[in-house]
């Protein structure tokens, strides 16, 4: 099956220091129909810039310097404003972790929706418009809809605004929902609503979720497959189960043991990774994790490369599965 | 055992503009805690729930409408400036945001310093084998002296707010949310780092953190707090294996964990915190509570001691 999303080869630089910093290097993946995928990776490894980059909502000071992101025939890095335009909000919707600043203060959330609608199908009726809102507003679990398409934003929870943008985000029908971060800023009993909330529509309207979050324990709760980013690369990509089962590249490893448990004896010290995630454009030479790595040798000065292996692919030239193979 | 530190019926009120008029807001309501030397108590809860301006209180850094606040004795609501002097050294702070909460115009030597001048520890010789100890303690070297916060990642400049917190040998830390604002990757560096400092220096620790997992790691004793109030209060073990409030069990079955026992239902509370601007009747919690009954909505619970050190306010523990 072709997939819904191809992208090849992406790779994005920002102007700093009168110098191109790359900040996505060489990123490559695809998103089929209906498959909720998690974008994992710490502050600066590029997860959110991939896909600004894909929707073309690269803030001024960055440029896709090569590659390319396919949605279906339609080729979005080059495409023009109203074919990206018609594409954002209509096929691929996103949603953002600040409900706040995401939704505009001066106009209710109905006219929010209502805007949405318009724009990407021009044939609704009116009625049929605040129809659609309160449909999508009940989809959300938003109680007493038709009162709430009357509210500001600033009048409702922060739970609350986030339901009412992941409904304005439905409203053209997507394909695809890119949704960064969006229970971040959120409280944990309001987090856990909001993923299951997502799970939920993405399997109710065969709508591919793209999840992206620095939190392991949401990519648990919400994804199937993970993409884990570090330093602007793809190190890892696999099912959700083998990653917490045991991830092949050393940094989901590390980054797993390094988390506190909630259950189980507690252990004197965590396992801590040393040092920190390289800054971008001061990643190191070759492999960009090998620093902080308890595997590092001399091959690690030399980039490893993306690689396909059972799991699905994986970037590090002594991946887990060789590992095992070795005496301990 | 008594206290280093102990809070009686705190209760801190704000007064805040809505629309033309204006509001109270209940932050703390009748909060009563001890930290004992060398202990380490976390509190736990959502955001309003209390834990900061509780936190705050009892460090002299808000002023409570009610109750007391003591260290070692002395009173923090109203000290005498010779007291206000000595509980300042006896106690600091750590704050959550590492990239705000120092000045980016001080270098580190200066910013570790600074604490020693104001206190007049030492001269000039002493104060600058200080910062080097301090430094050296929580991981930074020599060499860092001389260089300003910005170029310092997230993780190491928490460390020069550590550094900082601990240059007047305090016998309590209060940190507020220290490994939130870091990378996951880095947490767990501070976790431990914070977890040593304790040990070596025999630290009180006021705890504050909404990350459930990193509390079970660092903590002697939980509270957990809910819209102004403790709801449960426990030795940390104890609690994470018999949580008794309706909302602890919650929030332990709301956290994301990597380790979810495959086929164990979790708990999805419905709803968001009521706003601390209601008044309240009965149980804080009764509004998104599934056991709740006329009862629980029209009188508040007491606090009642379960097992040894294990105390909740509900009417139907679990």
């Amino acid at each position: 099956m072709m997939p819904l999303l191809s992208v090849r080869g992406l790779t994005v630089e920002f102007r700093q220091d009168r110098r191109w910093v790359r900040v996505v290097d060489d990123v490559s993946f695809d998103i089929r129909a209906g498959e909720r995928v998690a974008v994992v990776g710490e502050s600066g490894s590029g997860k959110s810039v991939t896909a600004m980059a894909m929707l073309g909502l690269l803030d001024p000071a960055g440029r896709v310097a090569s590659g390319t992101a396919h949605l279906g025939d339609i080729e979005l890095t080059g495409a023009s404003r109203s074919t990206l335009e018609d594409v954002r909000g209509g096929r691929i919707a996103m949603v953002f972790q600040d409900s706040l600043s995401a939704l505009d203060p001066v106009f209710t959330i109905g006219q929010q929706i209502d805007s949405v609608l318009r724009r990407h199908d021009p044939t609704l009726s009116r009625a049929q418009r605040t129809e659609r809102s309160v449909e999508l507003l009940t989809s959300v679990g938003i109680a007493d809809p038709l009162r709430q398409l009357n509210a500001y934003p600033h009048q409702l929870s922060g739970g609350m605004r986030q339901r009412a943008l992941i409904a304005s985000a439905l409203a053209g029908n997507p394909e695809i929902l890119i949704a960064d971060e969006p229970t971040t800023a959120l409280d944990v009993t309001v987090q856990a609503q909001v993923v299951e909330l997502l799970v939920r529509l993405a399997v109710e309207r065969s709508m591919a979720l793209v999840l992206i979050t620095h939190d392991l324990g949401v990519v648990g709760d919400a994804a199937e497959r993970a993409l884990v980013m570090y330093c602007g690369r793809i190190v890892e990509d696999t099912s959700v189960a083998d990653l917490f089962a045991g991830p092949q590249h050393p940094y989901g490893a590390a980054l797993l043991a390094s988390i506190p448990s909630m259950d189980g004896p507690r252990p004197e010290r965590l396992d801590a990774i040393p040092g920190s995630p390289p800054r971008a454009g001061h990643a190191p030479e070759g492999c960009a994790f090998a620093p902080r790595c308890q595997y590092r040798m001399n091959e690690c000065g030399v980039e490893p490369p993306l690689v396909n292996v059972a799991s699905g692919r994986v970037a590090c030239h002594l991946p887990r599965h060789t590992r095992s193979e070795m005496p301990e | 055992m008594s206290g280093l530190l102990e809070v009686q019926h705190l209760v801190k009120k704000f007064t805040v503009a809505v629309g033309r008029e204006t509001a109270t807001v209940n932050a703390v309501a009748d909060v009563s805690l001890e930290v004992a030397a060398g202990e380490t108590l976390a509190l736990v809860g959502e955001s309003g729930s209390g834990k900061t301006t509780t936190a705050l209180c009892a460090i002299g850094l808000e002023t409570p409408t009610s109750g007391t606040v003591a260290f070692d004795g002395v009173d923090v609501v109203s000290p005498t400036r010779a007291e206000r002097r000595q509980l300042s050294r006896r106690m600091q702070f750590v704050f959550q945001d590492p990239y705000s909460s120092l000045n980016p115009r001080m270098n580190v030597a200066e910013i570790v310093r600074e604490p020693l001048e104001v206190h007049g520890i030492g001269d000039r010789t002493d104060r600058h084998d200080r910062v080097r100890d301090l430094l050296e303690d929580v991981g930074l070297a020599a060499a860092d002296m001389e260089k300003y916060p910005h170029q310092f990642s997230g993780g190491q400049r928490q460390r020069i707010g550590i550094a900082r917190a601990l240059a007047t040998t305090p016998e309590l830390l209060v940190c507020d949310e220290p490994v939130s604002a870091l990378d996951v990757s880095v947490q767990a560096q501070v976790v431990n780092l914070l977890c040593d400092l304790r040990d070596e220096h025999g630290l009180g620790f006021l705890f504050i953190a909404h990350d459930l997992a990193v509390v079970r790691q660092i903590a002697d004793r939980v509270a957990v707090m809910y819209l102004g109030s403790i709801v449960e209060e426990a030795p940390a073990m104890d609690l994470y294996s018999n949580p008794h409030h309706p909302y602890t069990v919650a929030l332990m079955s709301a956290a994301p964990t990597t380790n979810r026992a495959t086929g164990t239902s979790r708990i999805v509370l419905q709803g968001e915190p009521p706003s601390p601007i209601a008044v309240l009747q009965g149980c804080p919690f009764s509004s998104r509570c599934w056991k709740a009954d006329d009862h629980c909505r029209s009188r508040r619970p007491e606090s009642v001691e379960i097992t040894v050190g294990h105390r909740v306010a509900c009417w139907y523990p679990e």
